[in-house]
């Protein structure tokens, strides 16, 4: 069970933290944001099953990336949860950026024409926290792209949502129970940790 | 030095402006909607016009509605390259803190200093003590009228006594008359406005 818990925890930090890197900088070096939002921001409900789906076709043996042997390894597994959470945190970000009023705009674009990116990336790091903790809060209790990537091998692949998933279904409940609570209270540290930095942020 | 020969809509009224302005600090002042925004947004190439600009470089811009970026009051003035100017004002000990919890006053110091850091030759600054009581705009105006001594320093502005205060030339908006006027016209123009 140990095992179990930290490998998500560490899969799921590894996916997010990649993600919104990735988003970060994409954001920052857009010209159109707008544009861009309303694609990554549809693409944000994309079910995880057809995540699972589209990677189990890249890394099957007869896919394009088969030659990896990457499937149901947890190489796969991260790359299951990094597509997952990339769109939420690319839709996060490019909120942000649009976010900045036509006059901030203006700001930067007259006195840094030549640092434009860095200053979009400042912009943007203000809220890269909160928008970990929703990518990873996106991915944390996921089951079908993980089965399908990973294939929630026990001591390997499992995590916690998969872990759960398999003890119920042979009937082992209390386990299930206890994997569920501690699924539970990971959870839930993102929301604790949102509301104390908003609490920070507002002066009180 | 700034050079303007230029004419531009606001509206549904031209506005013409031929005047030239050395080292200084110069109120603009008119009514809501007459323009002065807008001259700003001309001589930044923002808003189209005819004629001609000539502004000494670099040219720096504190715009109407400025807000720090979402990030640490020392990260925004690194970007700038003003954590030196800062230390030794009353940011000093706010640098850590996020600078959306400065107050109004302390974030038009803040891009303030952001833009002084550039050292521009040419400097724009519309409206930022719009919101501001007497003192915390009287220690901006004190600021750009030290800084108004190595360059052009156009301040646009809402607040009447902010020209009684500083005692400079303005260029006053009034209908589609613009016109750079010395401090003791303005003021006789801008008093005669309010009866």
């Amino acid at each position: 069970m140990a095992y179990t818990f930290l490998f998500t925890i560490g899969t799921t930090t590894a996916a997010a933290v990649s993600a919104v890197l990735l988003a970060a900088l994409y954001a920052s070096s857009v010209s159109q944001p707008r544009l861009h939002l309303s694609f990554w921001r549809a693409l944000s409900g994309i079910p995880p099953v057809l995540v699972g789906l589209l990677v189990y076709m890249l890394f099957s043996q007869a896919g394009p990336l088969g030659f990896l042997r990457w499937l149901f390894t947890p190489k796969a597994l991260i790359t299951a949860q990094f597509l997952l959470a990339l769109p939420t945190a690319l839709a996060l970000a490019l909120r942000e950026r649009t976010s900045l009023p036509r006059d901030m705009e203006d700001f930067i674009r007259v006195n840094l024409p030549n640092k434009k990116h860095q200053a979009y990336l400042a912009h943007l790091k203000g809220t890269l926290p909160s928008t970990f903790f929703v990518t990873w809060g996106r991915i944390l209790g996921e089951v079908g792209a993980a089965t399908l990537s990973g294939g929630a091998i026990e001591g390997y692949t499992s995590t916690l949502a998969t872990d759960i998933l398999y003890k119920t279904n042979l009937g082992q409940f209390k386990e299930a129970l206890v994997l569920g609570a501690l699924l539970l209270v990971v959870s839930l540290i993102p929301s604790v940790f949102l509301e104390l930095s908003s609490y920070g942020a507002s002066g009180h | 030095m700034v050079q303007v020969d230029i004419s531009f809509r606001v509206d549904s009224k031209v506005l013409t402006i031929n005047e030239t302005f050395e080292n200084g600090l110069y109120l603009i002042v008119g009514p809501n909607g007459s323009g002065k925004t807008t001259f700003l947004r001309c001589l930044l190439g923002l808003h189209p016009y005819e004629g001609a600009v000539q502004m000494d470089a670099p040219v720096a811009y504190l715009p109407q509605h400025y807000e720090p970026l979402h990030t640490s009051v020392g990260d925004n003035l690194a970007l700038f390259g003003a954590l030196e100017i800062a230390r030794e004002g009353p940011l000093r000990a706010k640098l850590h803190l996020p600078a959306l919890r400065l107050s109004g006053g302390e974030k038009a110091l803040l891009g303030l200093y952001q833009v002084l850091a550039l050292q521009p030759k040419t400097l724009l600054v519309d409206e930022v003590t719009a919101h501001m009581d007497q003192q915390a705009s009287r220690q901006i105006e004190q600021v750009l009228l030290e800084y108004s001594q190595q360059a052009v320093v156009f301040m646009v502005t809402h607040q009447w006594d902010a020209l009684l205060r500083v005692q400079r030339s303005a260029l006053v908006f009034a209908g589609t008359v613009v016109r750079k006027l010395p401090y003791d016209s303005a003021q006789s123009l801008i008093l005669s406005w309010k009866e």
